[in-house]
């Protein structure tokens, strides 16, 4: 039986600037559930970025309704929405985002800080394939070895749901496929809802759903019941 | 290269704290550079014009007159008749007994009798006319010229007066007209212009003396008192209650108080200038006269200026260079942060032709900005603010002044300097950074590799707390910062540490001093007196020489004592080859206090508290100072044996008590008075009769009878009043230490903020809170800046210790230097809240930080 974890009703983001109104997200409507691989598709500009920032609360909307776990976060203030991402999600960006000068280990940490219901770290860099770097440095690593820290960083605090912004954009193929295959093997192993937002088309194929967007707008949403394995995907 | 320079000077805007702290720096180092220097050159100006044409003395000497020689009985008898028939009975009993012992030899103890008729002669006149036969030779061969200088001191209430005769044929220390005119009739006075100023007085005022009025006709400095050291009862000048006046003869013999004589010279050539000791080396050996070592004194009334203006112009340098180099190393961090930020479009720059030294060229804006705006304004700064401190220094050394004249060198100081300093050395480290090839620094992650301190750390504290371990490799990631925050903070400390050991040494000083001295007034006299008291404490002291020790064992040893520690000035020599000067190092001239055993004011304790005065039970006991025991190295149950006249006299030590003022050593003083004067006397006594407070309560006979009153409660009172008075002075230095931290820990913490925004915006989209990320992020100093403090304490002390040791190298007293746990924690706590709030002003520009930042795409 499938979990809603997501809500979102009629929410719309816009900016205004010398009297130029743009419409980020345009009455987007839809329900993303537990545990799945979400893809969030479109080209630049299509307000794939926003739709992150809202549901992860860095930004507010300008209306409408985000309900995450039956509670509306669209009306929480700055505080509230830096509790909901404490305790609740996780980050992984396409620039890695490490610290320079702490090791792969205490860039781990420094997610695991925050849970009280912490993955143990050592496991985790385990599933990685990073446990031998541990007391490495990030300019020590390859871009590859980097984004590896940064999931480990994400998973570590054992969130609920794992937000990830163009994750493979920085990688090549083989590297990149590496990571998606890790996010899969995350999201069984934990069941934590995965988030990913990304212009390649090719990784919506490992996805439960995929949401296209398009100027602001949700332009199509399939479910997919045949997922493939992240090592079979054709690359963009 | 010009668009490169706009654009950083547009980008200046945002980093407007780092600016600020920048000009500050300049701001505050060229302000008191200019402002100090300012206002000692309107002094020291004038200072040497001032001494030549007011014909200021260049020493004092006294005739060297062999009492037992030089005069007969009958030249004596002329005295009696003449200059010294008006001397009261006592004082012409000691003349004749004096006039008795002409033509004897071998006097026990005639020393202190020929004192005594020295002091009488001398405030008489009576040594006038022998004087002149042996001073002829002895102006020409030294070239100068010299007078008679009388004057006497007096308090009431809590004034001090010092009254000088006026006859208008002054040569040497002519007087100084400020306004008004000198005093021709009779009760005319003039008084010093401070001290007009602070007690509100005007020409022409009344002012009360005892039971005299005078009229004040003029406000006159006394060229020989540019530092009006008037008596050593009270030697921190009091503008308000210390003066000097001038007053004609008739005034001046009606006037009471206690009479001072001595010859005072003038050198010819007014450009010859020499220290104390060339003056001693100069006269030790002439037949006619000696140095007064009252010169010491008299020098200090009017060189203590010139140290003065010697040490401000010193400081006043050092910490413009001390600021500076703080800005500097502000600047170094600005410039290599930015270069570290801008990695990138350095690259492009490169890759499209631009050369290293016109790219490093553009980063010349934050310390040509800096110091062109901070030194224009500090420079004008210190222009208004010199005119107060100027006036500071006047009331405090009484000289006339110049008026304001521009000095170009203080401009250039304190604009040009610190931007040729400021922008070699920021143009010096960007070229450096800059060596990298385009590629270098466009490569993705070159920013990123880690310093050896910093792994170091890492390695180090692998099991510290989590929060702990990123503050440190947050602190070890820029050796710079890490270097200004730790110095400043050690900076900051030795300042805030010189002051807290400042009030205590005074305090404890203060304290020592005066432990166990509970009489108001010490009062000495020409010649031993007689009679008794059931309330002072009476005292017979005289000097004599310390020649040998005899220990316990039996053995017998000659003191032989190295130089300095002679108490006698003019023994000091510079050859050894004399015989005479070898001689004179072999004995130690002691001041021998005899005492009653029974005291009300004097006590004498050992190292541990205990009293000594029970232990003086046989007229061969001897109490003595530590000073001598050290000096000889000799302990209780060791006998000491004097030298007076030839004779020897022995006395075995009971206890030795814990000061190290002078020579000083203590037995009976019925059996010492009985030795030398044939009964029992004194020649002193502490007193806290009231009558002494004023001199004009003490009666005539008794008046003409005492050399000096040394008024403890008038020298407690005034090192009390002044230690008060500086305490201002005291926490306006720790507000500036704490201030100047603040500053440079607000700029930094600003720089910390700025280079770790990503960190930061990624810390909070992760779900940290802005307060865990400020404590994380920005308070990652806390150790340093306490170890920094913490090694100052040691550092200080080391310094002051080794100050202290060079400045009291002379003299025979030491000056503690304590400092306790509850001031070392005050002072903490003071540089804590600087740095703290250096921190919560930061943390504003933190929590602006929005968590876009971490979600760019670089």
């Amino acid at each position: 039986m499938k979990k809603v974890i997501y809500t979102l009703k009629n929410v719309m983001k816009t900016y205004e600037s010398f009297s130029e109104i743009t419409h980020a997200l345009d009455n987007v409507s839809f329900e993303l559930y537990k545990g799945q691989v979400i893809v969030i598709l479109g080209p630049s500009g299509s307000g794939k970025s926003t739709m992150l920032n809202v549901l992860s609360g860095i930004d507010n909307p300008t209306s409408g309704q985000i309900i995450f776990d039956k509670v509306n976060i669209e009306k929480m203030s700055e505080k509230e929405l830096t509790e909901y991402r404490e305790k609740n999600l996780g980050f992984i960006f396409q620039s890695y985002n490490l610290i320079p000068n702490l090791t792969v280990y205490e860039n781990v940490e420094l997610g695991s800080h925050l849970s009280e219901n912490t993955l143990d770290i050592a496991e985790i860099l385990e599933i990685v394939g990073l446990s031998e770097m541990k007391h490495k440095f990030p300019y020590q690593l390859s871009g590859g070895q980097m984004q590896r820290v940064a999931i480990a960083r994400a998973v570590a605090k054992n969130p609920k749901v794992l937000f990830c912004d163009e994750p493979t954009g920085a990688l090549d193929e083989k590297v990149g496929k590496q990571t998606l295959k890790l996010l899969q093997d995350i999201n069984k192993k934990y069941n934590t809802t995965v988030i990913i937002v990304t212009h390649n088309p090719a990784i919506a194929l490992l996805a439960n759903m995929v949401i296209k967007m398009n100027s602001g707008k949700v332009v199509s949403i399939t479910e997919n019941e045949n997922t493939i394995d992240a090592n079979e995907i054709g690359w963009a | 290269m010009g668009l490169l320079f706009l654009n950083a000077f547009k980008g200046l805007k945002f980093k407007k704290v780092q600016m600020i702290g920048i000009i500050f720096c300049i701001i505050l180092s060229t302000s008191i550079y200019t402002a100090m220097n300012t206002a000692l050159d309107r002094m020291e100006d004038r200072y040497h014009n001032y001494l030549k044409e007011q014909n200021v003395e260049d020493f004092s000497f006294i005739p060297k007159i062999d009492y037992a020689k030089d005069y007969t009985k009958e030249e004596i008898e002329e005295l009696k008749k003449n200059e010294l028939k008006d001397i009261p009975a006592q004082q012409m009993n000691l003349v004749n007994q004096y006039q008795m012992t002409i033509g004897i030899e071998n006097i026990p103890n005639i020393d202190n009798l020929y004192k005594a008729i020295e002091y009488i002669f001398n405030n008489n006149g009576a040594n006038d006319k022998k004087l002149e036969g042996k001073m002829a030779e002895t102006k020409q061969k030294y070239d100068f010229n010299y007078t008679k200088e009388t004057v006497k001191v007096s308090t009431h209430d809590k004034y001090l007066y010092k009254s000088i005769p006026y006859t208008g044929s002054e040569t040497i220390n002519v007087p100084y007209v400020v306004e008004g005119r000198l005093p021709e009739k009779d009760n005319e006075i003039t008084v010093l212009p401070a001290f007009a100023n602070k007690n509100d007085i005007k020409l022409n005022d009344k002012y009360t003396i005892g039971e005299t009025e005078y009229t004040i006709v003029g406000f006159v400095n006394s060229p020989n008192h540019i530092f009006p050291l008037i008596s050593i009862n009270r030697p921190m000048y009091n503008e308000k209650t210390d003066n000097i006046m001038y007053m004609n003869e008739a005034t001046f013999e009606a006037f009471s108080g206690v009479k001072e004589s001595s010859y005072i010279a003038a050198f010819n050539d007014r450009e010859k200038t020499m220290e104390f000791e060339t003056l001693g080396d100069l006269f030790m050996n002439d037949e006619n006269i000696s140095l007064n070592p009252l010169t010491a004194l008299k020098l200090l009334r009017v060189n203590s200026l010139e140290a003065e203006i010697a040490t401000s112009r010193l400081f006043s340098e050092y910490f413009l260079y001390l600021l500076l180099g703080i800005s500097i190393f502000v600047i170094i961090v600005i410039t290599k942060k930015r270069i570290e930020d801008e990695r990138l479009q350095i690259g492009v720059l490169k890759s499209l032709g631009y050369k290293s030294l016109s790219i490093a060229v553009s980063y010349l804006v934050y310390p040509i900005i800096g110091s062109l705006i901070g030194g224009v304004i500090g420079y004008g700064i210190g222009v208004l603010a010199h005119e107060p401190l100027t006036n500071m220094y006047v009331s405090y050394f009484n000289l006339p002044i110049e008026g304001f004249k521009i000095n170009l060198t203080y401009l250039f100081n304190s604009t040009i300097l610190p931007l040729i300093l400021l922008s070699v050395l920021a143009f010096l480290i960007a070229i450096f950074m800059l060596r990298k090839k385009p590629l270098q620094l466009l490569k993705e992650g070159s920013n990123l590799k880690v310093n050896l301190l910093s792994r170091f750390v890492t390695f180090v504290t692998r099991k510290f707390p989590f929060k702990t371990r990123f503050k440190l490799s947050l602190a070890s990631r820029s050796l710079g910062k890490l270097a200004i925050v730790t110095l400043t903070s050690f900076c900051t400390g030795l300042l805030i540490v010189l002051v807290l050991i400042g009030m205590n040494m005074f305090e404890s000083m203060i304290s020592k001093t005066f432990d166990g001295l509970d009489f108001k007034n010490s009062v000495s006299y020409q010649a031993a007196r007689t009679d008794t008291s059931e309330v002072d404490d009476l005292i017979y002291n005289t000097s004599i020489d310390l020649i040998k020790v005899k220990r316990e064992n039996g053995t017998i040893e000659e003191v032989d004592l190295n130089k300095k520690q002679n108490n006698n000035r003019m023994m000091m020599k510079k050859s050894e080859n004399n015989e005479e000067e070898k001689e004179a190092i072999k004995k130690m001239s002691v001041t021998m206090n005899g005492i009653d055993t029974v005291t009300h004011y004097i006590t004498i304790k050992d190292k541990e508290g205990n009293d000594l005065l029970g232990k003086l039970k046989d007229e061969n006991d001897i109490i003595i100072n530590k000073n001598i025991s050290e000096i000889i190295n000799v302990t209780t149950g060791d006998t000491l044996i004097f030298e007076n006249a030839d004779k020897e006299y022995e006395f075995t030590i009971v206890g030795i008590q814990d000061s190290f003022m002078g020579n000083q050593a203590y037995c009976m003083r019925n059996y010492i008075s009985t030795l030398f004067e044939d009964t029992v006397s004194y020649n002193a006594k502490y007193t806290s009769d009231p009558k002494y407070d004023n001199m004009s309560n003490i009666p005539e006979d008794e008046m003409n009878a005492i050399t000096s009153v040394f008024s403890i409660g008038d020298l407690k009172d005034n090192m009390g009043n002044q230690f008060e008075s500086s305490n201002g002075a005291i926490y306006f230095v720790i507000a500036f230490a704490s201030v100047l931290a603040l500053v440079i820990i607000l700029v930094i913490a600003n720089i910390i903020v700025e280079e770790n925004k990503k960190t930061i915006s990624l810390m909070k989209v992760m779900g940290y809170k802005n307060k865990v990320i400020s404590q994380i992020v920005l308070n990652i100093y806390t150790p340093f800046v306490v170890i920094a403090y913490l090694l100052s304490i040691p550092a200080m002390k080391a310094i002051l210790t080794e100050i202290v040791k060079a400045l009291t190298k002379d003299m025979e007293l030491a000056i503690p230097i304590e400092f306790s746990i509850i001031k070392a924690l005050a002072g903490l706590v003071g540089l804590l809240v600087a740095y703290y709030f250096a921190i919560f002003i930061s943390r504003k520009s933190l929590d602006k930080i929005p968590l876009s930042i971490a979600l760019k795409r670089e």
